[in-house]
């Protein structure tokens, strides 16, 4: 049986159990969300050596700090466990505007109040007061202090229904430091860009395509937002607002249940992209949004003749419950 | 004398390489069950430290963590057919991009001689 230290005291700790399971199921509150590396939320810090993969993803000035993951770090004998200081991890907000775009999905402002240096299509974990936490693309462009979300409510979404349902403006909540690859850097200019978001993954795309206008310094850019029925596409006008501003932007709602509608698509995504006519050599896709149909669109893209190195995506990993 | 890495073009064509292989791996029905479901990216990173070792190149891949990595896929019924495939698609590769046979023979050979740690046996 092995035992560790956390703040000095000594826990014990059940066959292959990490580190973050063993201190929750001893009631010790630690922020957590996804329970898979990707969120970070549940950062630690160390003084002993470390598994590599609980630092997977880390930058080296974290590594060196001692920063791990603890729902990746399995519990070895003598390992020394602190609670990181948070004020230099996270970041206050203010929530100054809370949309209802649709039954499901809200769309939120938090006003950042520190410098909070994000690119866009990166993510965050919004933090509420109690500690509950979940990831959320940024849908700002970058350099914004005005934080745009699009949030939808789940299911028994402890902070997704709170979001959605209650008053919060001038609501004061933390942010983490943001995370995601799923950006653009300056290799990729001059390319085409096909930016293809489900329900919500609209928002990381939203703020790389603000991104784009702004630089001037991508090619053709076309954006497939898709949604289980018309009615879960927002800001469907704004969007067909900008495609008739910009000749080089083109946006396609698609959806896939329901009476066929003037000015958008009825079909299944992953084949309209399948069968998408576009520069596969000189193309960026990005892909966001549900896990399963992210996953599928990947590979029929990858599979179509553009390289893996031009294929960037954030398939949204739902919480871990258990 | 240079090495076989340097005589396949090192990195960059591992690069090159990867992509192809990997489509390859992908559209091969005797093959593509053990890999559709696991994630891309992840995939790439592993095919890329795959054709690295394969090209002779600088490795950090040992016995052991090649018979880890497999373990869930020998469980599935992976066997020496499918490794069979996994090295002519290797070789398709390496024909699309130029390489001669001698050197494919090379190659080949290296991918053999982790064939039975990958299947469990060593």
């Amino acid at each position: 049986m092995d035992t560790f230290y956390f703040e000095g005291t000594q826990f014990t700790a059940l066959k292959d159990e990490t580190v973050l399971d063993c201190l929750l199921r001893k009631g010790v509150k630690v922020t957590n969300s996804c329970k898979s590396g990707i969120c970070h939320s549940c950062i630690l810090k160390s003084t002993s050596s470390l598994d590599d993969i609980s630092q997977k993803g880390l930058n080296s000035s974290k590594k060196e700090a001692g920063f791990f993951l603890s729902c990746q770090q399995k519990v070895a004998p003598d390992l020394e466990v602190f609670m990181p200081d948070s004020s230099t991890l996270l970041a206050e907000g203010e929530i100054t505007s809370q949309e209802r775009v649709t039954e499901s999905v809200v769309v939120l402002k938090i006003q950042t109040l520190k410098k909070f240096p994000f690119k866009a299509g990166q993510f965050t974990n919004i933090i509420r007061e109690d500690g509950v936490c979940r990831s959320y693309s940024i849908a700002s462009q970058t350099g914004d202090q005005e934080l745009e979300f699009h949030i939808r409510k789940v299911p028994n979404g402890v902070l997704s229904n709170w979001l959605y349902d209650e008053e919060l403006i001038g609501k004061k909540i933390q942010l983490s430091e943001p995370l995601g690859e799923c950006c653009l850097n300056d290799e990729m200019d001059g390319q085409d860009l096909l930016l293809i978001g489900v329900g919500t993954g609209l928002a990381p795309l939203y703020g790389v395509l603000k991104d784009s206008i702004s630089s001037g310094k991508m090619g053709a850019i076309k954006l497939f937002h898709g949604g289980l029925t018309v009615d879960s596409l927002y800001m469907v006008e704004n969007l067909k607002a900008i495609d008739h501003k910009f000749d080089f932007f083109s946006y396609h709602p698609v959806f896939l249940k329901g009476e066929d509608k003037e000015g958008f698509l009825k079909g299944n995504l992953v084949d309209l992209i399948k069968n998408l006519n576009f520069d596969k050599k000189n193309t960026i896709v990005m892909i966001c949004g549900d896990p399963l149909i992210v996953k599928n669109i990947k590979q029929s893209v990858f599979l179509s003749g553009v390289p893996s190195k031009s294929i960037l995506s954030d398939p949204f990993v739902s919480h871990s419950s258990n | 004398m240079s090495s076989l890495f340097e005589k396949l073009g090192g990195e960059k064509s591992v690069d090159a390489a990867v992509d192809i292989f990997y489509r390859k791996v992908l559209q091969d029905e005797r093959i593509n069950d053990f890999f559709t479901d696991v994630d891309m990216d992840e995939q790439i990173q592993k095919q890329k430290a795959f054709l690295t070792f394969a090209f002779g190149g600088p490795n950090n891949y040992s016995g052991l963590n090649m018979k880890e990595a497999h373990v869930r896929l020998v469980a599935k019924g992976m066997n020496d057919s499918h490794v069979d495939v996994v090295v002519e698609l290797l070789g398709g590769t390496l024909k699309e991009l130029g390489v001669g046979d001698d050197l494919i023979g090379e190659v080949a050979a290296i991918a053999e001689s982790v064939r039975d740690q990958v299947l469990g046996r060593a």
